[in-house]
């Protein structure tokens, strides 16, 4: 094996046979700078970075190492500092009167017992923002009253999930307690029902140790993995096309108790958050243990629903509606009965949508190939002449003559001539269960020329942003979907094409969502044209069973048309020339008998 | 070593790099004035370089000018992205490899390099190029800096093959110089490795 030398490879690299450019390269070139000239600022040179020395590069490492280990310190002492403190800060008992400690310190008290049961219990109950009783009440008599406590900031771009709706500590206790008690009662080997047994705050377990921590935590957990299962899947890369779901997440359930039980009956009444009765849950009340049996009821248009007979016991209660997170809690009914009031609170909505960069876009010196030979064979001369460029100038109306079959093309970039394209497709799709949402949505005028909503001819201006869609309401569901064309101001597929956010009819808003048309390969892809080509064959193909004349005209139309619109609008040249290119065809493929 | 003697040779573009980037943005400014022959010259300036580049890499002068006329188009429709951390010469190889890159992913365009060695491997008929040594010697080169990874393929193809100075490269990976001579010394260890198992 010969020896070779990194020498000799630079050697070599240099003596890498090297051609002259072809002469007309420059002209091909130089033929294609476009006249418009774009708006740049002219760039100052940039310092070229040196390498750090060596004693710099030590003098870093060691003061970033100093600094790491100052912060894990501090860190850590802090920690240590602050978990007495919130312990007492989160503990609902009354304060406790200081009791002079053994060695005398003044002021100083000793933490009470409870204390570190009560922290996990206080975090349980942490999620949602308690807020005076009077907002309360006037969030349940109006959803718009409560807006002070659920509007989001302005500004329209508003990160995390805000809760919904906001309820007292005093009135989501009981809520609590029934999760702390379905828990508790999930803990034991076998849970029997037994006599009845009220919910009471008494009734919470020790948590004295870890385990019990994490059984406070579940109902949670329970709660919040749904919406995170929503956001993981809603969010998919498929072939550069970007999507997206910005959520606006509304979660939770609860049972609480109500007055006026009737014996042996466990009437269940169901509402949202706020507090509008919901016809037709599904309700299952099973006792404790027992999956088996049960009552299945669903509610009436009152929302109420009744489970008759009952006897006395522990019952497990599902409640589930389409669109809502289904809810699972233990009731306790008495010898008198039980009422109780269940809220569902709807699955997470969200907006989901996907710019897609449209892959046609054919240049002018663009080759058409046929994928199949019939025209040939019915000798259509020059086809290989045939380019997108001639086909432009060349078509005249008057000539336009239908094709029996469709014909298959395929447009092929002349080498190294694949066009960029320069204006996505954006799929908008979004829904949501509560009444008056809306979506709204920004194309940064940054990096977008233009926007046409699909339906409407005219296109709109970017200066109407924000764009606010409603949803529609259609039965138990609220939901609709756009369809918008965006022009963007150049080819960049990093540059965002929409900034997409779900608002509700208070104003709650999801996080935004950043849509751009991220696409690794912008150039012409012949397949994805051959497959479009064949739907506009489609097209043509369903005329061929109309009066011939009627084709004509039509066809005729559809030429003039796509001229037109070749000549007038460069965005949309790339589809229309297709369909000029498909027309030119079936005039050259116009059988002799038909000529 | 100073950064003009970092280049390899100075006669492809014709000027050093520091007056040529500084020929740039007057010609820049004044194609942004309206001056069309500006942008003319811009591109009589460097398509040589960004041709040489790409021919070497792509060891075939049609496919590498069809190459050179699409990195131009890119260049231009990406031109307010142009920031002047290096020369518009550099600037244009660099769009110039990533289109070479591109062309190369794309299917049925150009024949992967992994297949056409399978292909050679496989066929015991020698080949025209097989019976060429020096289409041979610079095929083997060829391949071996293909087979580089990316961080070292860039500097050795742009400094030897696209005559772009150290300084330049460096600004473009937004490395130092250091690094990029680093980078360059390992990638030639490996291609005379590779060279030495392909012999």
């Amino acid at each position: 094996m010969a020896r070779i030398n990194p020498s000799d490879v630079e050697r070599q690299l240099r003596e890498a046979s090297a051609e002259a450019p072809p002469p007309d390269l420059l002209k091909r070139i130089v033929a294609e700078i476009p006249a418009a000239v774009p708006v740049f600022s002219v760039p100052s040179p940039v310092p070229v970075r040196r390498g750090w020395s060596v004693g710099a590069r030590r003098l870093l490492a060691a003061s970033i190492l100093v600094t790491l280990t100052a912060a894990g310190l501090t860190w850590e002492s802090r920690i240590r500092l602050a978990k007495p403190e919130a312990a007492a800060l989160a503990s609902s008992a009354p304060a406790t009167p200081a009791v002079p400690r053994p060695d005398g310190v003044p002021g100083a008290a000793e933490p009470p017992a409870q204390e570190p049961s009560a922290a996990p219990q206080s975090l349980a109950l942490a999620a949602p923002k308690p807020v005076p009783r009077r907002d309360r009440a006037s969030a349940e008599l109006s959803p718009l009253k409560a807006a002070p406590t659920m509007t989001a900031p302005t500004g329209g771009v508003v990160g995390g999930f805000a809760p919904l709706p906001p309820v007292t500590a005093a009135e989501d206790a009981p809520v609590a307690t029934e999760s702390l008690q379905a828990m508790k009662k999930a803990a034991p080997p076998a849970a029997v029902p037994g006599g009845p047994s009220r919910p009471d705050a008494s009734a919470s377990p020790s948590l004295d140790d870890g385990a019990d921590e994490r059984a406070i935590r579940a109902p949670m957990n329970a709660v919040a993995a749904p919406i995170r299962s929503q956001q993981q899947t809603d969010r998919i890369n498929v072939g550069g096309n970007e999507r997206f779901a910005g959520a606006a997440p509304l979660a939770g359930s609860g049972v609480e108790m109500l007055e006026g039980g009737v014996p042996q009956t466990l009437r269940m009444k169901v509402e949202d958050p706020f507090g509008r009765p919901l016809t037709g849950v599904s309700l299952l009340v099973s006792p404790r243990g027992d999956s088996a049996g049960g009552h299945e009821v669903a509610t009436d248009a009152s929302g109420w629903a009744s489970a008759a007979p009952v006897t006395p016991g522990d019952y497990a209660l599902r409640a589930a509606l389409p669109g809502y997170l289904p809810s699972e809690s233990t009731v306790a009914v008495g010898e008198d009965g039980a009422a109780v009031r269940v809220r569902l609170f709807p699955q997470p909505s969200g907006a989901l949508g996907s710019a897609v960069r449209r892959p046609l876009s054919p240049a002018p010196s663009d080759r058409l190939a046929m994928l199949e030979r019939r025209l040939a064979e019915q000798g259509v001369a020059a086809l290989s002449e045939l380019t997108v460029a001639n086909l432009e100038r060349g078509l005249d109306d008057a000539d336009a003559a239908p094709l029996d079959q469709p014909v298959r093309l395929r447009i092929e970039g002349s080498r190294g001539s694949q066009a960029q394209t320069r204006w996505v497709r954006v799929d908008l799709r979004a829904d949501s269960l509560l009444p008056g949402s809306a979506v709204e949505i920004r194309f940064p005028t940054a990096s977008v020329e233009w926007v046409r909503r699909l339906g409407q001819p005219a296109r709109e201006a970017v200066s109407m942003n924000p764009i606010v869609l409603r949803l529609r309401e259609t039965g138990d569901s609220v939901a609709e979907s756009w369809l918008f064309e965006v022009g963007l101001r150049n080819a960049s597929s990093a540059e965002p094409v929409a900034t997409v956010l779900l608002r509700t009819q208070s104003g709650q808003a999801g996080s935004a969502q950043t849509l751009s048309a991220a696409s690794s390969d912008h150039l012409l892809s012949g397949a994805s044209v051959g497959l479009r080509l064949a739907v506009v064959a489609a097209d043509l193909a369903s005329a061929a069973h109309r009066p011939e004349a009627e084709r004509m005209q039509a066809l005729q139309s559809v030429a003039a048309e796509a001229q037109a619109l070749a000549r007038r609008e460069t965005d949309r040249r790339a589809e229309e020339l297709v369909r000029i290119a498909f027309r030119a065809l079936t005039l050259a493929s116009r059988p002799a008998s038909r000529r | 070593m100073t950064e003009v003697e970092s280049s390899p040779s100075q006669g492809l573009l014709g000027l050093a790099p520091r007056s040529r980037a500084a020929d740039d943005s007057g010609l820049l400014r004044a194609y942004a004035a309206g001056d069309r022959d500006a942008a003319e010259q811009l591109v009589a300036q460097s398509y040589g370089a960004v041709f040489a580049l790409l021919r070497r890499l792509c060891g075939d002068s049609d496919l590498a000018a069809d190459l050179t006329q699409e990195s131009y188009r890119k260049a231009w429709a990406a031109l307010r992205q142009f920031d002047g951390r290096s020369s518009f010469a550099t600037w244009v190889c660099r769009i110039g490899y990533n289109v070479f890159l591109n062309q190369l992913r794309r299917p049925r365009r150009l024949v992967p390099l992994e297949e056409r060695v399978e292909a050679t491997a496989s066929d015991p008929s020698p080949s025209v190029e097989e019976l060429v040594g020096a289409t041979i010697a610079s095929d083997k080169l060829r391949r071996a800096v293909m087979s580089l990874d990316e961080g070292l393929r860039f500097p050795v193809a742009a400094f030897y093959w696209g005559d772009v100075p150290v300084a330049e490269i460096a600004r473009q990976l937004e490395i130092t110089t250091v690094a990029v001579r680093k980078r360059m010394r390992k990638a030639l260890q490996l291609l005379a490795l590779a060279l030495e198992e392909g012999s």
